[in-house]
């Protein structure tokens, strides 16, 4: 007989968390995205009944330990207390975000979460019908940061048993964008004998490899504007010939990119009509933040933003989709703009311009933010800016000083 | 770039009007309203058109026209003319090139370098007014003109400024209250605040968690002492009450010390050594039984032996009662064979009569018939038949020969009447030979005929064939001689020779051949003519000639026959005579048996031989008949003897009464039975005392078995005696019953205290006294117990409750998400302050820096041009600082405020400055300088310098100035500089 086992691999769930780049939101949105990590905790459980699968794997990041709740972890254990009703085992591991030495609360969960304790990689065993079926290896963050290479560390125990699943909290050797904890290249995952690597930390759900799986499944809610579309965990179904995966979505808000064209407008008020009109050519399956960049030839837009008008009209827009069932919310704009004002090589307005690019390109301009930034109120809730933001700001004051200038000029 | 010509179709005054501007520097003279502006104003709407309303202002009042051409040339492009007109194109130019290419206002622009009119106006262009502007100058305002230069005229950096500074102060202030950012400020640190508060109460969830536990396992603990304090209790009033049969059971355990001995002993053993004496006593009785049941069988036995006959007697009786059995047999033969003897006779009586033959039964005794006699009847049987059938065939064969004869005979005549006179068929035959004769030589003739005819043919053809053969060879031989003779080849001689010889030989050889041949063939048979005789004819004479051969031939045949038949009769006559010899023989033999055999007389011979085989028989009877008579006379002589022998020995033994054998027999066995009743008694009685015996035997070995059972119980037990034995069990009851006694008392104690508890109080020493002392002390400890556990428990509660709304308060996590929006929106502002901080500083740091570098360099060449002007009295300019002028310093190196120099020296500085701020920074692309009577207020000497300045600046550029006043147009003429007048 063909053995299997069916299972549900999450990670990242960083319950109660808050999102990051939301401001003046209404109250009653608000609070949907208060709930929203514990909603989609929620819909994790339900698809672990629905499905009727054997155990829940989740790979580290349950909870932010420097922003811990109480609520977090009480709403986590009743999770698991409802996966025990239904005989659900759950594996689960620490990450460096809710590390072990770092938790105030230390809630008791019930007997069905087997917790790998410590730094060393362990296995722990699941048993289906008496059976010792499946062995799952892991380990949990003490401290802030792992930064050695744990994979040797992976070693299978007891090659009877059919099904090895390795969990790891980490990031592959070298990738820039993350701060790499236990980092692993591809190949030493791929030459041990697991069946499955149950990965988390990063947010981005990505299937690295198969045979055998090596995955993220990414976290289980987007809660900034860079963590996109649908969010969730896999359900895994593991037999001795074949292994299948299947996404299944939890999150309950989804931040959604969205790019309008409106070259075409020519006064400020006609943006609605064409924001609406995109807006109900989209399909919703549940609510959405929206990130909007609008795109325009002439640079009478940042005109309308930096007076005001871009930002009444998108009131009015957010005042009208946040009613909606399936209710949408404008929470950040940012507009791309074909034209640059800038006299050419050899025309006369040269010699200012020249100057002032020079200016621009010789300085950091990180003088220019220390008079806020450094200011004893403000520091304590201001982190000095990352030189790669400064950078940003610098190019967007470049651009705006450009359109008053030259723009002026032409009027 | 410069100006060369202007086409006016209309503007303002001007209508169809060409202007020339092939100098430079070009002075256009004019009296005021004579149109000078005009054309001032036709250059400027040409290259940087000009709004309707001001395009309405210049429409002539004489035509419908407005606009014209201007033909420049650039450097880049070469010459290019600018079409514009203000009705069409919506006023926007049309440039037509050198090349004959057109292009738009665009193009224009970009060869203009993007100048616009104000700049154009700035750099380009002044006129008097222009010129006391000097005087206030200062260094903001010097700096104002570079910026407003240097951003192709844009003038609006202050205005940006500003809005930047009141963005910046509406966002943000160090010490501010008001602005957006130190308002956020103060919401997130009010925010921050309260989180800090619910945070620490938040945590100490992890102390009350742990004080939860502490609590509930005090609690649990308290509950122990509880029910272990209860259960002491419990015990305790159970052994007050239970202290009688701890007494007792103290008591009896001390009696049982006494009984401490134990030994073994087979259980149940009196009841077992009892039941193996009960089972011994019916035995032992059964066994005295037997014994004297023996005892009387035994004298019964030698009772009946004394009766019994000596065994010799016995014997002799026992032999003469078998005799009896053989007299029995021999009279029953005897009587069977009297029998079988008079059944015979009957039987040969019988025969005889059956027979009819002349023959009595005593005739028998003497008759024999031998073995060859019955083989003679036969014969003489066999014979007389075959001659009577013999007799038959003859006869038969004799009538058949006689009527065959007379048939024959017949048919002879018959035939022989038939037959044709002999000379009648020697005619048909000759007829008959002569037709076919004839007929044969008829053939003959036709077939020599046709073979003529082939060999005429023949012969013709051969002989022409042998023509055309000898032809040929005489043509072919001349040819040979020919070619020999003209080619010069002896052998061909050779070869028309043979050809000569061979075409004459065939040729004589054929003319013999054909000769033979026609003496062959000419000689024709001759046919004789004949009567000839039809087919029809010849068929008929056959047919007759073969009817009469065919009768001669039956003829014949017939006569044959009859000779057969003659030597058929000669053979039957033979074979009669030898029948009636056999005849005779056979009489002869007949007579001979007769007489041997008279009684055969009236007997046909053809039965005798079935009467030998009865006679035979009779005499076979005959003979048994004599054989029985004779065998029972033996039998009776032999009985006979037997009954002497009997009745001889019977008179020897006592019993002279008995005469026959039949009453000698009847005593003999009656005798014999008595005896052998006897004889069985004996052997009853001898089988019932082996029985008995066998009895004995068994009941003696069951009671030795008994016997062993009780020694090994009594071994068992230890006793040597039975006495001893019975002791022994009285010490063991004793024992157990004392056991018993403490058994009853332990189930008693277990029933008071369960599972066996009583056994650790029975060790005790039990005092009633005591045990109330303890029972007091007990209630008074359970009691603060109870207390302690009712506190513990209150405090418990409220911990938990406690807890309880903890884990469902989501008081922090709600205010995190508002902090982190609230700390968001803080971060967004100030974003949106550090842009536009950026913005203003650099922009101020820009200005700064471009200001710096460009005025020092326009000052550089304002001082090197008013040097020129002045002659060299004005060596050095310096520019405005702060609040202060311009100054110049003078050849002697005194300084001199712009205030404190004469109107010329201010104008001149101005146009210095106007003229290095053209070089300066238009250094790449100059346009043409135009003046507008920039020079009002000169007296002759300046003018001529100005001029000569102008004329020196014209030599790199082009300069148009435009004046009224005739002091200039004189200087100029003067001068002898290009000058139009309008």
């Amino acid at each position: 007989m063909d053995r299997e086992v069916t299972f549900i691999h999450a990670a990242d769930l960083h319950l109660d968390s808050p999102f990051k780049g939301l401001m003046d939101m209404p109250a009653d949105l608000f609070e949907e995205i208060k709930w929203s990590t514990f909603q989609a905790l929620e819909e994790l459980v339900r698809a672990a009944i629905d499905k009727e699968i054997d155990f829940v794997l989740i790979t580290g990041d349950l909870f932010d330990n420097e922003k811990q709740s109480l609520k977090a972890q009480i709403r986590l254990k009743k999770a698991f207390e409802q996966l025990k009703d239904q005989g659900i085992a759950v594996f689960l591991s620490y990450g460096n975000h809710d590390f072990l030495k770092g938790n105030i609360h230390q809630v008791t969960y019930p007997d069905n979460v087997h917790i790998f304790p410590d730094e060393q990689v362990r296995d722990l065993d699941f048993y289906k019908n008496g059976e010792l079926l499946a062995k799952i290896y892991g380990f949990s963050y003490e401290n802030r940061a792992v930064i050695e290479n744990k994979t040797s560390e992976y070693i299978i125990e007891d090659t009877k048993v059919p099904f090895h699943i390795a969990m790891l909290h980490g990031s592959i050797k070298g990738n820039e964008e993350h701060d790499t904890y236990a980092p692993f290249r591809l190949s030493e995952l791929t030459e041990k004998d697991f069946k499955y690597w149950a990965l988390g930390h990063i947010h981005k759900r990505a299937v690295l490899q198969k045979n055998p799986y090596i995955v993220y499944p990414g976290n289980i809610q987007g809660r900034h504007r860079k963590e996109t579309g649908e969010k969730g965990c896999y359900l895994v179904r593991l037999t001795e010939m074949e292994t299948t995966l299947d996404f299944i979505p939890l999150n309950r808000i989804e931040f959604y990119p969205l790019k309008i064209d409106v070259s075409e407008c020519v006064a400020a008020y006609q943006l609605e009509a064409i924001i609406m009109d995109s807006l109900k050519s989209l399909k919703v399956t549940r609510p959405q933040l929206l990130d909007l960049t609008l795109q325009a030839n002439d640079t009478s837009l940042r005109n309308w933003q930096a007076n005001g008008q871009l930002e009444d009209v998108l009131d009015i827009i957010n005042e009208s989709i946040s009613q909606e069932q399936l209710w949408r919310y404008i929470f950040h704009v940012q507009l791309d703009i074909k034209e640059r004002l800038e006299p050419s090589e050899t025309s006369f307005g040269e010699h200012f311009i020249d100057e002032l690019k020079r200016s621009f390109a010789e300085n950091s301009g990180i003088d220019y933010v220390e008079q806020l930034y450094q200011h004893r109120q403000a520091r304590k809730y201001l982190d000095l800016p990352s030189q790669e933001e400064v950078s940003g700001w610098k190019q967007e004051a470049e651009a705006r000083l450009f359109d008053q200038l030259l723009g002026g000029g032409r009027r | 770039m410069r100006f060369i010509r202007a086409k006016l179709f209309g503007f303002g005054k001007w209508v169809d009007k060409e202007f020339d501007f092939n100098a430079s520097p070009l002075f256009i003279y004019g009296e005021n309203e004579s149109g000078k502006s005009t054309l001032h104003q036709f250059i400027l709407f040409m290259l940087f058109g000009m709004q309707p309303k001001e395009r309405k202002f210049y429409q002539p009042k004489t035509s419908s026209k407005l606009g014209g051409h201007l033909v420049m040339e650039v450097p880049e492009v070469g010459v290019f003319t600018i079409e514009r007109f203000g009705d069409l194109h919506n006023g926007k130019a049309v440039c037509h090139a050198a090349s004959g290419e057109t292009y738009d206002e665009a193009w224009l622009t970009e060869r203009l370098k993007g100048m616009n009119l104000s700049t154009y106006e700035a750099i380009f262009s002044f006129s008097a007014l222009d010129l006391n502007a000097i005087k206030q100058m200062q260094e903001e305002n010097l700096g104002d003109v570079l910026l407003s230069i240097g951003l192709t005229g844009s003038s609006n950096i202050y205005q940006i400024e500003k809005q930047l500074d009141s963005r910046l102060g509406e966002l943000f202030k160090p010490y501010g209250k008001n602005p957006e950012i130190n308002k956020q400020l103060q919401v997130v640190q009010q925010l921050g605040e309260n989180l800090a508060a619910v945070q620490k109460e938040e945590s100490t969830y992890r102390r009350k968690v742990l004080e939860s536990h502490e609590l509930e396992e005090t609690l649990d603990k308290l509950k122990q002492r509880q029910v272990n304090l209860t259960n002491e209790m419990r015990s305790v009033t159970k052994k007050r009450t239970a202290l009688p049969v701890l007494k007792e059971y103290q008591q009896l355990k001390r009696k049982q010390a006494q009984y401490e001995a134990t030994f073994e002993f087979p259980a149940n053993g009196i009841e077992r050594l009892e039941k193996l004496h009960d089972a011994m006593r019916p035995l032992e009785s059964e066994l005295a039984v037997l014994e004297s049941n023996e005892e009387n069988y035994r004298y019964n036995a030698s009772q009946l032996e004394e009766k019994r006959l000596p065994e010799s007697t016995l014997e002799l009786l026992r032999e003469k009662q078998r005799n009896k059995s053989v007299y029995t047999e021999l009279k029953n033969t005897k009587e069977n064979l009297q029998e079988k003897e008079a059944e015979i006779t009957k039987e040969i009586t019988n025969g005889l009569t059956d027979l009819q033959l002349k023959l009595a039964d005593t005739e028998l005794q003497e008759l024999t018939l031998p073995f060859y006699i019955e083989e003679t009847w036969k014969q003489i049987k066999e014979d007389k038949e075959k001659l009577e059938q013999e007799s038959v065939s003859l006869e038969t064969e004799k009538n058949g020969l006689l009527e065959e004869e007379n048939y024959l005979q017949a048919k002879l005549r018959e035939i022989k009447s038939k037959f044709l006179p002999e000379r009648e068929v020697a005619e048909l035959r000759r007829r008959l030979e002569e037709g076919k004769e004839q007929e044969q030589l008829e053939r003959l003739y036709e077939a020599n005929m046709k073979q003529q005819q082939f060999y005429t043919k023949e012969k013709r053809q051969k002989s022409k064939r042998v023509k055309q053969f000898f032809l040929i060879g005489i043509i072919f031989s001349i040819l040979s001689t020919f070619l020999a003779f003209s080619m010069d080849m002896s052998y061909l001689y050779g070869v028309a020779l043979l050809l000569i010889l061979f075409a004459a030989g065939q040729y004589l050889f054929h003319k013999q051949h054909i000769k033979a041949m026609e003496k062959l063939i000419q000689s024709p048979p001759v046919l004789k003519q004949r009567e000839k005789l039809s087919d029809e004819e010849m068929y008929r004479l056959e047919k007759q000639l073969e009817a009469e051969d065919e009768k001669r031939r039956e003829w014949k045949a017939l006569q044959a026959d009859i000779q057969q038949q003659q030597i058929s009769i000669l053979k039957w006559e033979e074979k009669e005579r030898i029948y009636l010899e056999k005849k005779r023989r056979l009489h002869d033999q007949t007579g001979e048996q007769l007489v041997l055999y008279p009684f055969l007389e009236p007997i046909n011979s053809s039965y005798w031989p079935d009467y030998f085989n009865r006679i035979k028989e009779l005499l076979r009877q005959h003979e048994e008949r004599e054989r029985l008579i004779k065998e029972v006379k033996e039998k009776r002589m032999d009985e006979e003897q037997m009954e002497q022998e009997t009745v001889k020995f019977l008179h020897n033994f006592g019993k002279t009464s008995i005469q026959s054998l039949a009453d000698g027999f009847l005593f003999i066995e009656q005798t014999i039975e008595k005896e052998t009743e006897l004889e069985h008694r004996l052997r009853q009685i001898g089988e019932l005392i082996e029985h008995v015996q066998e009895q004995k035997q068994d009941m003696l070995k069951r009671i030795a078995l008994h016997q062993q059972k009780i020694t090994k119980l009594l071994q068992k037990g230890q006793a040597a005696t039975e006495e001893e034995f019975y002791d022994r069990a009285n010490y063991l009851t004793e024992k157990k019953e004392l056991e018993a006694a403490l058994e009853a008392n332990e189930h008693k104690l277990d029933t008071i205290f369960p599972s066996r508890s009583w056994e650790r109080i029975v060790e005790e020493e039990l005092d009633p006294f005591s045990l109330e002392e303890r029972e007091q002390e007990l209630e008074l400890q359970v009691s603060t117990v109870d207390a302690e556990i009712d506190h513990t428990q209150q405090k418990l509660t409220e911990i938990n409750l406690d807890l309880k709304r903890l884990e469902g308060s989501d008081a922090y996590s709600s205010k995190l998400h508002q902090f982190e929006m609230e700390k968001e929106k803080l971060r967004q502002l100030a974003k949106e302050w550090s842009i536009i901080n950026m913005q203003k500083e650099i922009l101020t740091e820009t200005k700064q820096r471009y200001q710096e570098k460009y005025l020092a360099r326009v000052v550089e060449e304002t001082a090197a041009i008013l040097h020129t002007i002045t002659d060299g009295r004005y060596t050095n300019v310096f520019a405005p600082r702060g609040k202060e002028t311009f100054q110049v310093m003078s050849a002697e190196g005194i300084r001199f405020n712009v205030n404190e120099l004469s109107q010329g020296t201010m104008n001149q500085l101005y146009v210095a400055l106007r003229f290095a701020v053209s070089k300066i920074m238009t250094e790449k692309h100059q346009l043409p300088f135009i003046l507008d009577d920039a020079f009002v207020h000169f007296d002759e000497l300046r003018v001529k310098r100005i001029l000569d300045v102008l004329n020196e600046i014209a030599q790199g550029q082009q300069v148009i100035m435009f004046t009224c006043k005739s002091d200039v147009r004189m200087a100029c003429e003067k001068e002898k500089l290009p000058i139009m007048y309008v």
